[in-house]
């Protein structure tokens, strides 16, 4: 069953998928981009703030 | 039951992809967000015990440090803090592959903008600006005369960090319009596919190059086996360029590949093998 949070930018409700890890990033259809955190049963969404200097391959 | 652990800060296609074939043979899998440890000097304890752990996580620096803490803490890790502190600095591993005797495009590190231009001139002009530390062609830029150099080097100086105060230039390489990359698993070529962009000299996929399937020659086979080897072996991605006249050279080797596009276009297995290689480092 998936699981809902509010999106830290529209403000709407979004379905988060069961399987979701911690960490993982999402496209909202606002066209935020969200961070997925999930503590225990809990799940959250921060704002994707973009490719840090240090990402990459 | 083997087990793996799998280091990661943000998950993405081929984490999912290495944890799907790694279950599927039975492994026990355990994920660890790196952004969650908290270690301790002498306490093993934020580590949990694995036969075995893939380090993915995107960030060079958090992926180094929690890497040489399973090393110190007597862990295998693929792959080690040796090959990513080397691939993770691209001057280090042009210049690893250069005593190695691996063919490499001609580099120059400098450290300000008149010795830049100095160079450059020697080198001969479209010259190739990178930060020493960077993925998926962030920062890479082309100059075509001195003009456009000099204001590149006054940009990357203005930035701030210290890294980019460290200036690595490259011959501009008169490629086709694609490079190879060639994916390495332990001691063998797994697959390769050719990066081709036809509106840009750059060819990462991140920047909108296509992947198509491209087959290995045993020169190539020979000359990625060699760079693998020169910068310590594991999981890697080898970019080469080929040369009209010196043949396959080698500009890049990362060491946390991405590989959505290329299991796309050739079909093959990568996850897989990886997940295999891993589960031979377990076994000895």
């Amino acid at each position: 069953m998936a699981r809902t949070a509010v999106c830290p930018v529209c403000g709407e409700k979004v379905e988060v998928p069961d399987d979701v890890l911690d960490g993982e990033i999402i496209e909202h259809e606002c066209g935020a981009m969200l961070v997925v955190r999930v503590e225990g049963n809990d799940v959250r969404l921060e704002e994707f703030k973009g490719v840090e200097e240090d990402w990459g391959e | 039951m083997t087990r793996l652990v799998v280091f990661y800060d943000h998950p993405r296609y081929e984490e999912k992809r290495i944890i799907s074939e790694a279950r599927d043979r039975g492994v026990e899998v355990e994920l660890v967000n790196t952004g969650r440890l908290i270690l301790w000097l002498g306490d093993g304890a934020a580590v949990p015990d694995a036969d075995v752990y893939l380090q993915r996580s995107l960030s060079l620096y958090r992926s180094l440090t929690v890497t040489a803490f399973v090393e110190a803490l007597g862990g295998r890790i693929v792959n080690s803090s040796k090959t990513q502190m080397l691939c993770g600095n691209k001057f280090l591993t042009t210049l690893m592959l250069y005593m190695h005797g691996v063919p490499v495009p001609r580099s120059v590190i400098v450290f300000d903008k008149h010795e830049a231009l100095k160079a450059a001139s020697e080198l001969g002009y479209p010259v190739v600006v990178k930060p020493v530390i960077g993925s998926w062609g962030r920062l890479v830029a082309r100059a075509d005369t001195p003009e456009s150099l000099e204001g590149i080097i006054e940009d990357r100086l203005m930035l701030g960090g210290g890294l980019y105060r460290v200036v690595y230039m490259q011959e501009y390489v008169n490629k086709p319009d694609r490079d190879l990359r060639v994916f390495v698993v332990g001691d063998h070529v797994a697959t390769a596919i050719y990066r081709v962009n036809k509106s840009s000299w750059r060819t990462n996929t991140a920047l909108g190059a296509v992947a198509e399937p491209a087959r290995v020659d045993p020169e190539l086979e020979d000359v990625c086996l060699r760079a693998a080897r020169a910068v310590g072996g594991g999981v890697l991605g080898v970019d080469v360029f080929e040369d009209p006249e010196r043949g396959y050279l080698v500009n890049e080797v990362n060491a946390n590949v991405d590989f959505r596009n290329t299991e796309r276009v050739t079909g093959y297995n990568l996850a897989g093998d990886i997940v295999e290689y891993l589960l031979e480092l377990a076994r000895r």
